[in-house]
C-alpha cells in the first residue's frame, strides 16, 4: 500500500513538474514575444574603463545583448552574468556578431563597483564587454521600454527582479530571453541567429541510420555525412554493371 | 516578480511540484479550474488540433466552435473518451457526424474522463472569447475567380507561345510532305547549326537573368519577423519559438491567428512533425506568391516580402494522405 | 508480311488492357475534383496512387517492350528473361493491386518517405506495396542487365556509346537505337539501385521501426522515380528513331552529332534530378543551381538534335503516313510540347510558383500521354499492322487521331490553365478559396473521355490486328 501511495504521489509530483515547467516557460515566452520590435532609447552609458559612451555606439557594428545587474545582489544576478559568459564563450562570435552590455539597475552603483565587476568575471581586458552605469532616469526609461521589473526590498536592501537577456539590432530588439538560468540551447540559436548562420536540422527521436548531413549542436557547424554516399552508389553501380557485362570481347 | 516557481533549490522545486501537481490532480477531480483550463488546451493542442479548430472553420473533423451547448455534457464525454465504441454502437449523432465527415471516424485518442472535461471546458472558454468562423468562411456565392498575374501569366504566355510555334513547325512539316523532294543535307545542317546558336544562347540569357533571383536565404541576411511553421497531418501551426516534435506544442505559445504587418520581410521557419508537407502561401488574390517544403528533421527557411495588406491563404503542397486536401490554414497582413 | 514476336504481343495485349483503365482511373479523379461522385471520394487517393504508379509501370515496360522488340533486328535477348520480365510484372501489378482495392494504400506511386508508414491505412497494405515494388523492381533490374548483356554480345561498351563515331571513325555502324538504349539502360540500372535503397530503408522502417533520414530519401526516390520517366521517353524516342524512317523513305543514322548529344544527356539528365527538389531549401544552394543548368542543358540534344533531326526526316519526304507513322509524328510533338512545359517549371524562380501545382501533371502527361504513349502504341500499331497486313481507313484513321488531339490537348490545356491558377495538384477537393479548380476538373473530365473515346476506337482498330497476329504467332 505504502508502495501505491509513495509510487502515486512521485508520478502527481512528475507531472506537476512538467505541468508547471510548461506553465512557466509558457508565460515568459509570452513576455518575451511581448517585446520583440520594441526600440530602446538611447543615452550616455558610463563604463567601467571610464570612458562615457552613447548607447548607440555600441550597436552601430554589431548587434549587442543587454542584460540588466546590479552589483551588490546576493541572488541570479552574478550567477547569471556568468552563464551568458560562459555560454558566449562555448558559442563563440563575441565581437564579430554581437558584443554584450552589463547595465546596472542600482542608483548606488558606480564606475569603480563596474570595472570590479568586470575584473571579478576576467573580462576587464575584453573590448567586446561592457559593464556601465547610467542616469537614473535613463535606467528607470529603458528598464520600463523593456518592461523589466525591480523591486527594493527595504528589510534586507536587496533587488527582486527578473533575468533578461534581450538582442538588440540598430535599437531595434530582436529576440529575448527571460528567466533564470537562461536556456543554453535557446541562447545558441540566438547566437547562430545574430551570426546570420542558420542551423536547418534538429535530431528525429529514434532517426539512427545514415544522414545526409552531421550537425555539431554545439557551435553549429556542419558537414556532409556517409548518407550523401548512397547518392553516389547508384552511379557507380551502374557504371560498375555496365564495365562487368561489357568486359567481354565484341561480336 | 520572482515566482515561486523560479526558486532555484532542488528540494523547494521538488516541494512547489508536489503541491501544484495535487492541485492539479484533485482540480481535475472537482471539475473546472484555472489548472484544468492550462491542462485543457495543451490536451486540444495535443490531441485534438490536427483535426478540430475553435472557430477556425472544419477540418476533417468539424469546428467545434459552440459544439459543447449543442451536446449534453455525459453524451460529449462518453464521445471523446470513447468514439469508436459510439460508432460500433450506431450512436445516430456519432453516425451522422461520420457522414458528413466521410470517410473520417472520430478517433479514440486515449484521453480519460478528466481530460475530457477539461477540453470541454477549454472549447467552452475559447467559444466565450473568440469570433465564430463564419467571419472566416466563404463569401456567398463563393469566391470569385482570382486574376493572373505575374510570373504565373508570364510563365503562361511564354508557354503558349512555345506550344504554338511547335505545332505550327510540325503541321508545316506535315504539310511539306505533299510535295515530296530532295533535301539539301548540308543546307540543313547548316540551319541546323545556327538553330543550335540562337537555342544555346536563348538559354544562357534565360539562365543569367533568372538564377540571380533565386528564393533561397542568403547569408548575412535578416528577415524583419520570423514565424516558425509545424506542419502536421493536417494542419498548420504557428509559434514564435521553435517546434520540433508534439511535445513541443504544449510547451511553446502556438500564435492561433498570425498578423503580420504589411511591407515586412517574413521569415517562415518551416519544419513538419510527421511525414513531407508543403507551405503554400497564397495572397490575397488566392494565388500562389511562394512556397517552401516542411520536412520531418529540417527547417526550411521561406523568405517572402508581403507588402499587399488583407487575407493571406496556406495550403499543403506536398501529398500527405487522406486529409490532404484539408490541410489549410490563414494569417492576415495589415 | 513480318511475323511478330510472342513476347511483344503479350506486351501490346497487357497494354491494351491496363492503359484505357488507368485512363479511366484519371477521368475518374478529375470527376471528383469537379464534386460530382461525393460518396466515392474516399478513394480518390487510393485511385490516385494506381493511376500514377500503373501509368509509369505501362509506359516503361511498354517503351521497354517496343525497344527489345525493335532491337532483336541487330542482338538476340534470352527467352528466359523475356518470360520473366512478363511474370513479374503481372505478379508486380497483382501485389500493387491487392494493397490498393483491399488495403486502400494511398502514399502516391513514389510513396515520399515515411508517408507510406504513417497515413490511414493498415501496415499490411503498405508491406503488399513496397513488395510490388519490389518485385517490379527487381524483375526490371535483371531485364536490363539482360537487355545490356545482349548488347554487349555484339558490341563493345565504346561502340554502342557511339563513342567511335567521337573520335571521328563512321565504322562500324551502330545504329541509334542501339546508342539509345544503351544510354537508358545504364540510366536504368543507377534508377532502378536507388529505388532499391530507398526499397531497403522503407522496410527497415515498416518492419524493424529503423527511422530513416527523411531528405537523403527524398533524393533517392526522386532520382529513382525522374531517371525511371525520362528513360521510359528515351526508349519511346528509340525506337522511333528505328521506325520513322521506314515510313519516310529515308535513312536517320548515327553520327557523331548524334552520338555527342545522347553522352551528354547520360551525363546530364542524371544530375537535373535535382530539380525536383527545388522547394527543399535545406538543399545545398549549388545543387539547386546544378538542377537548373542541367534541365536546361538536357534540353539542348533533344531540341537541335532529336527534334530538328526527325523533323529533317520528314520535311519534303515521301511519307507513308497511316496511324503508326501519324502516332509516332504528333507523339514527337507532345514530347517537344511537354518537353517547354517542364522547362519552364525546371526555372528555379518559376517552380516556386508551379511546384505541385496542376502545372507538373500538365507537363508530365504531355510527354508521357501525348508523347510516350503515342510513340509506343505507334509502334505497336506498326508491328501488328506488319504481321497482318490488313487493309487501312485513312479517313477512319484520321478521326482517330483528331479524337486523340482534341480530348488530349483539351484536358492537358485545362491542367496547365488550372497550374497557371495555382490550383494544387493531388486535391481531391478543392477548398472554396480554390474553386475555380473545380471547373477547370470537369472541363479536362470532358476532354479526358474524349480522348478514351479515340483511344477505344483505335484499339478496337489495333485489336483485331493483334488477335489476327497472335493466332498466327502462337
Amino acid at each position: 500500500m505504502r508502495v501505491i501511495i509513495v509510487g502515486l504521489l512521485a508520478t502527481l509530483a512528475c507531472c506537476g513538474a512538467e505541468l508547471a515547467q510548461a506553465a512557466d516557460l509558457q508565460s515568459s515566452l509570452r513576455n518575451e514575444v511581448r517585446l520583440v520590435d520594441r526600440r530602446l532609447p538611447d543615452m550616455p552609458l558610463r563604463l567601467g574603463d571610464g570612458r562615457v559612451v552613447q548607447l548607440s555606439s555600441l550597436w552601430r557594428d554589431t548587434p549587442l545583448l543587454v542584460t540588466f545587474f546590479y552589483q551588490r545582489c546576493t541572488g541570479t544576478c552574478i550567477p547569471s552574468l556568468r552563464l551568458i559568459r560562459d555560454a558566449v564563450q562555448q558559442v563563440g562570435g563575441l565581437g564579430r556578431d554581437y558584443r554584450v552590455l552589463a547595465l546596472s539597475f542600482d542608483d548606488v552603483d558606480t564606475v569603480a563597483d563596474m570595472r570590479l565587476q568586470a575584473d571579478a568575471m576576467e573580462l576587464a581586458s575584453d573590448p567586446n564587454w561592457f559593464f556601465a552605469v547610467a542616469a537614473g532616469k535613463n535606467v528607470a526609461q529603458i528598464t520600463s521600454e523593456l518592461d523589466f521589473g525591480y523591486w527594493r526590498d527595504p528589510s534586507t536592501g536587496q533587488y527582486v527582479h527578473e533575468s533578461l537577456l534581450v538582442a538588440v539590432d540598430q535599437g531595434r530588439v530582436i529576440r529575448a530571453l527571460l528567466g533564470y538560468p537562461i536556456p543554453l540551447s535557446r541562447f545558441r540559436e540566438l547566437a547562430w541567429e545574430l551570426r546570420g548562420s542558420f542551423v536547418p536540422y534538429y535530431e528525429v527521436p529514434g532517426e539512427r541510420l545514415l544522414r545526409c548531413f552531421e550537425f555539431n549542436p554545439r557551435t553549429g557547424g556542419f558537414r556532409p555525412d556517409w548518407g550523401l554516399l548512397l547518392l553516389l552508389a547508384q552511379g557507380v553501380t551502374a557504371i560498375a554493371v555496365a564495365l562487368t557485362v561489357f568486359n567481354r570481347p565484341a561480336r | 516578480m520572482p515566482t515561486i516557481l523560479d526558486a532555484t533549490s532542488r528540494p523547494l522545486r521538488i516541494i512547489v511540484s508536489f503541491v501544484v501537481g495535487c492541485g492539479l490532480f484533485f482540480g481535475g477531480v472537482c471539475g473546472a479550474s484555472a489548472q484544468g483550463a492550462i491542462d485543457g488546451r495543451i490536451l486540444f493542442q495535443q490531441k485534438c488540433s490536427t483535426c478540430h479548430t475553435i472557430g477556425g472553420g472544419d477540418r476533417s473533423g468539424p469546428d467545434l466552435w459552440g459544439s459543447m451547448e449543442r451536446h449534453s455534457q455525459d453524451w460529449l464525454i462518453r464521445w471523446i473518451t470513447r468514439p469508436d465504441l459510439m460508432i460500433a454502437e450506431r450512436d445516430p449523432i456519432a453516425i451522422e457526424l461520420l457522414e458528413q465527415f466521410k470517410g473520417f471516424a472520430m478517433e479514440n485518442v486515449g484521453l480519460t474522463e478528466a481530460d475530457a472535461r477539461a477540453v470541454i471546458d477549454h472549447v467552452r472558454a475559447e467559444t466565450a472569447t473568440t469570433a465564430p468562423a463564419s467571419a472566416t468562411q466563404a463569401p456567398p456565392g463563393g469566391y470569385p475567380t482570382p486574376p493572373f498575374g505575374g510570373v504565373q501569366l508570364a510563365a503562361w504566355a511564354v508557354f503558349l507561345i512555345f506550344a504554338g510555334a511547335i505545332a505550327l513547325v510540325f503541321g508545316w512539316v506535315w504539310l511539306s510532305t505533299r510535295n515530296p523532294q530532295d533535301v539539301d543535307v548540308k543546307r540543313a545542317y547548316a540551319v541546323r547549326r545556327t538553330f543550335f546558336f540562337v537555342v544555346a544562347s536563348l538559354l544562357l540569357v534565360v539562365l543569367g537573368a533568372t538564377l540571380q533571383d533565386t528564393p533561397y536565404a542568403e547569408a548575412d541576411t535578416k528577415a524583419d519577423r520570423i514565424v516558425y511553421v509545424a506542419a502536421r497531418q493536417f494542419d498548420f501551426v504557428y509559434s514564435l519559438e521553435p517546434i520540433v516534435s508534439t511535445g513541443d506544442l504544449a510547451n511553446v505559445l502556438v500564435v492561433k491567428r498570425l498578423e503580420l504587418p504589411a511591407g515586412a520581410t517574413v521569415e517562415f521557419r518551416g519544419t513538419s512533425l510527421d511525414v513531407n508537407h508543403g507551405f503554400g502561401l497564397y495572397g490575397p488574390t488566392r494565388q500562389l506568391l511562394a512556397q517552401t517544403q516542411a520536412m520531418p528533421g529540417y527547417v526550411n527557411r521561406l523568405r517572402v516580402r508581403l507588402d499587399e495588406p488583407g487575407q493571406y491563404y496556406v495550403f499543403c503542397l506536398e501529398y500527405c494522405a487522406t486529409g490532404h486536401h484539408l490541410m489549410q490554414s490563414r494569417l492576415v497582413v495589415k | 508480311m513480318r511475323k511478330a514476336n510472342t513476347h511483344t504481343l503479350y506486351w501490346i495485349g497487357i497494354t491494351l488492357v491496363l492503359f484505357p483503365i488507368l485512363v479511366v482511373l484519371g477521368i475518374y479523379m478529375r470527376t471528383v475534383q469537379f464534386g460530382q461522385l461525393p460518396a466515392t471520394q474516399s478513394w480518390f487517393y487510393p485511385m490516385m496512387t494506381l493511376h500514377g504508379l500503373g501509368m509509369v509501370g505501362v509506359c516503361y515496360a511498354a517503351s521497354m517492350a517496343c525497344a527489345v522488340d525493335a532491337l532483336r533486328r541487330y542482338i538476340e535477348p534470352s527467352g528466359a528473361i523475356s518470360w520473366l520480365a512478363l511474370a513479374g510484372t503481372v505478379a508486380g501489378v497483382v501485389l500493387l493491386l491487392v494493397s490498393v482495392f483491399l488495403g486502400k494504400f494511398a502514399a502516391g506511386w513514389y510513396f515520399l518517405y515515411p508517408l507510406p508508414m504513417r497515413g490511414n491505412w493498415p501496415a499490411w497494405s503498405t508491406v503488399m506495396f513496397l513488395s510490388a515494388i519490389t518485385v517490379l523492381g527487381a524483375t526490371w533490374l535483371i531485364w536490363s542487365v539482360d537487355m545490356l548483356r545482349a548488347i554487349a554480345r555484339r558490341y563493345s561498351l565504346s561502340e554502342a556509346l557511339g563513342w567511335h563515331y567521337l573520335a571521328g571513325r563512321t565504322e562500324p555502324e551502330v545504329p541509334p537505337l542501339v546508342l539509345i538504349t544503351t544510354v537508358s539502360l545504364i540510366a536504368c540500372v543507377a534508377c532502378l539501385v536507388a529505388g532499391v535503397i530507398a526499397l531497403a530503408l522503407s522496410f527497415a522502417d515498416v518492419l524493424g521501426g529503423v527511422r530513416s533520414d527523411a531528405l537523403l530519401m527524398k533524393n533517392l526516390t526522386f532520382f529513382f522515380g525522374h531517371v525511371l520517366v525520362n528513360l521510359s521517353m528515351y526508349l519511346g524516342l528509340a525506337v522511333t528513331y528505328e521506325v520513322l524512317p521506314e515510313y519516310a523513305g529515308r535513312p536517320w543514322k548515327a553520327n557523331k552529332i548524334v552520338a555527342l548529344s545522347w553522352n551528354t544527356v547520360l551525363v546530364v539528365f542524371l544530375a537535373a534530378y535535382f530539380h525536383h527538389l527545388y522547394m527543399d531549401f535545406v538543399q545545398p544552394v549549388v545543387v539547386q543551381y546544378i538542377g537548373q543548368v542541367a534541365s536546361y542543358i538536357s534540353s539542348i540534344p533533344a531540341a537541335v538534335v532529336t527534334l530538328f533531326g526527325a523533323l529533317m526526316l520528314v520535311y519534303r519526304s515521301k511519307m507513308r503516313w497511316n496511324l503508326a507513322s501519324i502516332l509516332l509524328f504528333v507523339g514527337l510533338a507532345g514530347w517537344a510540347i511537354g518537353g517547354g512545359g517542364a522547362g519552364i517549371d525546371s526555372t528555379i524562380l518559376v517552380n516556386m510558383k508551379f511546384h505541385n501545382t496542376l502545372w507538373v501533371p500538365a507537363h508530365f502527361h504531355t510527354y508521357m500521354l501525348m508523347g510516350l504513349m503515342l510513340l509506343v502504341t505507334g509502334y505497336f500499331y506498326h508491328c501488328c499492322q506488319a504481321a497482318t497486313e490488313l487493309p487501312e481507313k485513312p479517313s477512319f484513321h484520321n478521326l482517330v487521331i483528331l479524337l486523340l488531339m482534341v480530348g488530349g490537348y483539351g484536358m492537358l490545356f485545362m491542367f496547365y490553365l488550372s497550374g497557371a491558377a495555382s490550383i494544387p495538384r493531388r486535391f481531391a477537393v478543392y477548398p472554396a478559396e480554390l474553386a475555380h479548380g473545380a471547373g477547370y476538373a470537369g472541363l479536362g473530365a470532358l476532354f479526358a473521355a474524349l480522348f478514351l473515346v479515340g483511344l477505344i476506337v483505335f484499339f478496337v482498330e489495333i485489336g483485331k490486328r493483334w488477335i489476327r497476329a497472335f493466332r498466327v504467332a502462337v
